[in-house]
Parts: C-alpha cells; sequence; structure tokens
C-alpha cells in the first residue's frame, strides 16, 4: 500500500469508527505516530493524549516542530513521574506515577471523559507490556475500551507490532472496532 | 465464514472463530436467530452499543434480553432499565449464572443463550473456573428448554477450547 493510501485509509477509519487500534512498525513509528496526530487532531475537539512512552516535554517540542495545536490536548504523562518539577507541569498534563500504575492511569482517563474529552489516544499500549503481564494490560484495554465507549467518546490505541505477541493482538482486536496494520 | 446452519437445530453449539472475524459471526448468529427470544451476554461491549448495532441495520430486537457484563465495569449507567440484567464485572460468574437461570427461565417456550465470548471470561477468570462455569450452566440451560451458542476465537485458548468442547454437542471451526 502506497503512504498516501496508507493515510487515506487511517483517515477513513478514525473517521467512521468509534474505537481504532493502530498497529505500526517500530521502524516507521516516530514517522507515522505524527501523522496519525495530525489526522486525530483535525477531527477531534479535545482529545487526551496518554503517553507511556515519551515525557511531556518531548511531546511538546514534537506538537510545536509539527504544528499540532497543543490547545486540543489533555496529557497523561505515565513517563515523567514523580521526577516531574513543579515548573515543568502545565495545566493540561496530568502526571501519573509509573507505567505500571494503570489504576491511576485508569482514575485519571475517567476523569478527562467525565469533562467531555472527544478522544483518547493511547500512545502506546504495548509500551505498558513492559511494566505488566500481557493480560493484566489486555483487561486493562478492555476495561478502558468500554469506559470510552459508555462516555460517548472515541479511541486510538497505538501498539507497536514488534512488542506484542500475536495472541495479544488477537485479544485486542476483538475489543475494538477496527484494526489498521501499517 | 462459520457455517451457520446447525444453530436453531443444536442443544448447543460452540463456535471458533478468529478474532478479527467475531463479530461479523456474532451478526450473523443474530441473523439466523432473528425473531427468535434470545438471551444475549454482552461481554465485549456494553449491551447498548449492541444494541445500537442492531438497530443501525434494521434488526428487530423485542426479543432479545441482555445480560451486560461490562457497563458497570466501566462505570456507565447501571440502573434499571427494561430487558437487561447488569453483572457487576466478568469475573463474577456466580452473577452470571444466576442471571442466566432467571432469564432464561422466564421466557416461555424455546429461547437461545449466546455468550460473546468465551475468551473475556478467560482473559478475567482461570480457566478452570471457566471451564466448571461452562459446563453448569450447559446444564441450566438444558433444564430451562434452551439452546446455548458459544462464540470463542482461536489462539491462545487452543487448549482450553479442546477441554470446552466435550460439553458442546456441536464445535464449529471457522475457516
Amino acid at each position: 500500500m502506497s503512504e498516501e493510501k496508507i493515510s487515506s485509509e487511517i483517515e477513513k477509519q478514525l473517521k467512521e469508527k468509534d474505537i481504532v487500534m493502530i498497529i505500526l512498525p517500530k521502524v516507521k513509528y516516530s514517522e507515522k505516530i505524527i501523522d496519525v496526530l495530525k489526522i486525530v487532531a483535525e477531527y477531534n475537539k479535545s482529545i487526551c493524549y496518554v503517553s507511556a512512552n515519551k515525557p511531556e516535554k518531548t511531546l511538546v517540542n514534537l506538537f510545536d516542530v509539527n504544528n499540532i495545536d497543543l490547545k486540543k490536548f489533555l496529557i497523561i504523562d505515565c513517563v515523567t513521574g514523580s521526577v516531574a518539577k513543579k515548573e515543568e507541569k502545565n495545566m493540561a498534563t496530568v502526571f501519573i506515577s509509573s507505567p505500571r500504575n494503570l489504576t491511576g492511569l485508569s482514575i485519571a482517563v475517567t476523569e478527562a471523559l467525565d469533562l467531555g474529552i472527544g478522544n483518547v489516544f493511547v500512545d502506546a499500549l504495548s509500551t505498558f507490556m513492559v511494566y505488566e503481564k500481557g493480560l493484566v494490560v489486555i483487561r486493562f484495554a478492555h476495561s478502558l475500551i468500554s469506559k470510552i465507549r459508555a462516555s460517548s467518546s472515541k479511541g486510538v490505541f497505538i501498539v507497536l507490532k514488534d512488542d506484542v505477541s500475536s495472541v495479544l493482538l488477537d485479544d485486542l482486536s476483538m475489543f475494538v472496532d477496527e484494526v489498521v496494520e501499517i | 465464514m462459520i457455517e451457520l446452519k446447525d444453530i436453531k437445530n443444536c442443544e448447543s453449539i460452540l463456535l471458533v472463530e478468529e478474532a478479527k472475524s467475531l463479530q461479523l459471526t456474532i451478526n450473523n448468529v443474530l441473523n439466523v436467530l432473528q425473531s427468535k427470544p434470545v438471551v444475549y451476554i454482552s461481554l465485549i461491549k456494553p449491551y447498548n452499543f449492541v444494541l445500537q448495532d442492531l438497530k443501525k441495520n434494521k434488526k428487530e430486537t423485542d426479543k432479545i434480553f441482555f445480560i451486560d457484563c461490562i457497563t458497570e465495569l466501566a462505570g456507565g449507567d447501571v440502573n434499571r432499565q427494561e430487558n437487561v440484567l447488569f453483572i457487576r464485572e466478568p469475573t463474577d460468574l456466580t452473577g452470571l449464572k444466576i442471571a442466566i437461570d432467571q432469564s432464561s427461565e422466564s421466557i416461555p417456550g424455546e429461547k437461545w443463550v449466546i455468550l460473546d465470548a468465551l475468551r473475556v471470561l478467560t482473559i478475567y477468570n482461570k480457566e478452570d473456573t471457566v471451564l466448571r462455569f461452562v459446563q453448569s450452566v450447559l446444564g441450566m440451560t438444558s433444564s430451562h428448554n434452551a439452546k446455548i451458542v458459544v462464540l470463542a476465537t482461536k489462539g491462545k485458548d487452543e487448549s482450553f477450547i479442546k477441554k470446552a468442547s466435550q460439553f458442546f454437542e456441536k464445535v464449529v471451526e471457522g475457516e
């Protein structure tokens, strides 16, 4: 599939479906994640960005360089954790102590959904599998997807192909509306 | 794609499908049982999304009674509603068993129980516990003149599905 076709396929699925899982190969991750984010930012007024692999500071720079409107985003930063300095905190960021703290993350996402957030963007679900057992992450994903559905919001779940076994991908694909593999 | 012609005749049937094709198979099962009384155990999505999909596809939903194991877990609205019973979460197999018992007993005559999907139960519970649950539910539905269709996914649960297969009259695998 050409780059153009991939982008239009992602755009189509993100517009039509509520919960989409995007499987990215590690080699194309940095480039493709920006393409996906731009599409999500275009079609949603408010986005809760759950970052499991990049600290808030890096994300802010990344958004800036790529002209992505940061004002639309509430960032849940699972990376910076307890080392976050007060001056680094801004109004639109919530810090979670560690990617292992799935309960804290679930509470933070629930609060974001209660605020009326239109889209929950999880980057990347597979990163949580580095910290927790596969089944624990699957249960967390199922609960999160159900919360998003119950709030009539949308969700985008990024998964790095090389980080997840095919069995866990099968489990995740059962819970989402569409799987786009790049 | 699974051939579904036996659903109406079998007392109990286990449908084993690829995870990505599961939703399509569920829709096809509901198509085959269109206008029949159905108790639908919803483990993948909150029941209102299953209902919404059915209505979008202009399917009759009046005779479907839902047992929803997800909405409460997701913090959704679980106030008493017609045609649905809410179970706290997929680990509450006792609550689920009681709900299946009560709902299938309350529907007179021939009826079907559909469970989507067995894999969700093994994600939340130990395999042996789920096996005992399946055996017990099959006995219960049989005593209430209910036929049962259980959906399962290929892959991780292969050995579990082999163990569970013994309880069903028929096992059908998708290609």
